[in-house]
């Protein structure tokens, strides 16, 4: 298993970036997800109070 | 499908809940097959080793990076001439995505850099322009958010959006015209690419996995927009409700 995932000397190289990439392409996608969903629960309890 | 329906904020945000989600899927099961393909099936190179790998996020990145910066641009320009909002939103919302793609292609670029080149960084004019057109980004996203009138705020991001095309050829140009480290185009010579086929056909696939993450993001960022301006509004509050 560790030879499969082994790049031999450019292995923390070529992980580093594929991790880097992954965890800003993540980022990316979960911010507008996360904050949408807060807004329209904030809005949603605004709306409930004003009733 | 009508497009001056999808123009339409409302329809725009009560349709693409369902596509959003079906998009997401699709993209993070394409995003993990590309990942191991370029990581595991690809062919080693016979002089760069597996640090070539890198290519397979880098390249992508850096042709995404120019290629969101035309969508602002252009959407930019039409909201400016045109008035219609939601390229307004389009525009200024794909400056958050291309700031990603660009940092992805700097980042990766410098990792590839020292087993290739020896050095992370060289003030070289390929780097140079692409660490420009970072800044520019966060320049457009920065000017947006310091205006309380997003309207108006879209607006002046715009022009800058417009004024900044300029980088975009001399990105693309520049290890034509100049005297660079970093390698000349192997894809786009499209008679006869540099790469076999074996190691092209996963950067062309990590190429269309890319693009399909930059419209489900834009979809979501859209959404949000979209929300953030249309809150207190009847449909809005009416939709909420529901």
């Amino acid at each position: 298993m560790i030879e499969f995932l082994s790049m031999g000397k450019h292995t923390a190289f070529v992980y580093t970036a594929y991790v880097f990439s992954v965890i800003v392409l993540v980022i990316g996608f979960y911010i507008p997800h996360f904050i949408l969903n807060r807004e329209v629960k904030k809005k949603k309890n605004e709306n409930n109070k004003d009733k | 499908m009508n497009i001056s329906k999808i123009a339409n904020l409302k329809y725009f945000y009560k349709h693409t809940k369902n596509v959003s989600k079906i998009l997401s899927f699709i993209t993070f099961s394409l995003f993990i097959v590309g990942i191991f393909w370029g990581l595991y099936i690809a062919p080693k190179d016979y002089l760069q080793g597996d640090s070539y790998r890198i290519i397979y996020v880098h390249v992508p990145a850096a042709w995404l990076s120019l290629q969101v910066y035309i969508v602002m641009a252009v959407t930019g320009f039409i909201a400016l001439v045109w008035k219609i909002k939601i390229m307004e939103i389009i525009s200024i919302q794909s400056a958050s995505i291309g700031a990603y793609f660009t940092l992805i292609a700097l980042v990766t670029g410098m990792i590839w850099g020292k087993p290739t080149w020896g050095t992370y960084w060289v003030w070289d004019a390929r780097l140079t322009s692409e660490l420009i057109l970072l800044f520019l980004y966060i320049g457009i996203i920065v000017i947006y958010s310091s205006f309380t009138d997003k309207r108006q705020g879209a607006k002046i991001a715009a022009l800058l959006a417009i004024v900044g095309l300029i980088n975009i050829p001399i990105i693309h140009y520049s290890v034509e015209w100049w005297n660079t480290l970093h390698q000349g185009p192997t894809v786009t010579k499209f008679e006869k690419p540099s790469a076999h086929i074996t190691m092209l056909m996963p950067l062309l696939y990590m190429l269309l996995v890319f693009n399909l993450y930059f419209v489900t993001v834009l979809i979501k960022r859209v959404r949000l927009g979209i929300f953030q301006r249309e809150k207190n509004t009847k449909w809005m509050e009416s939709y909420l409700n529901d």
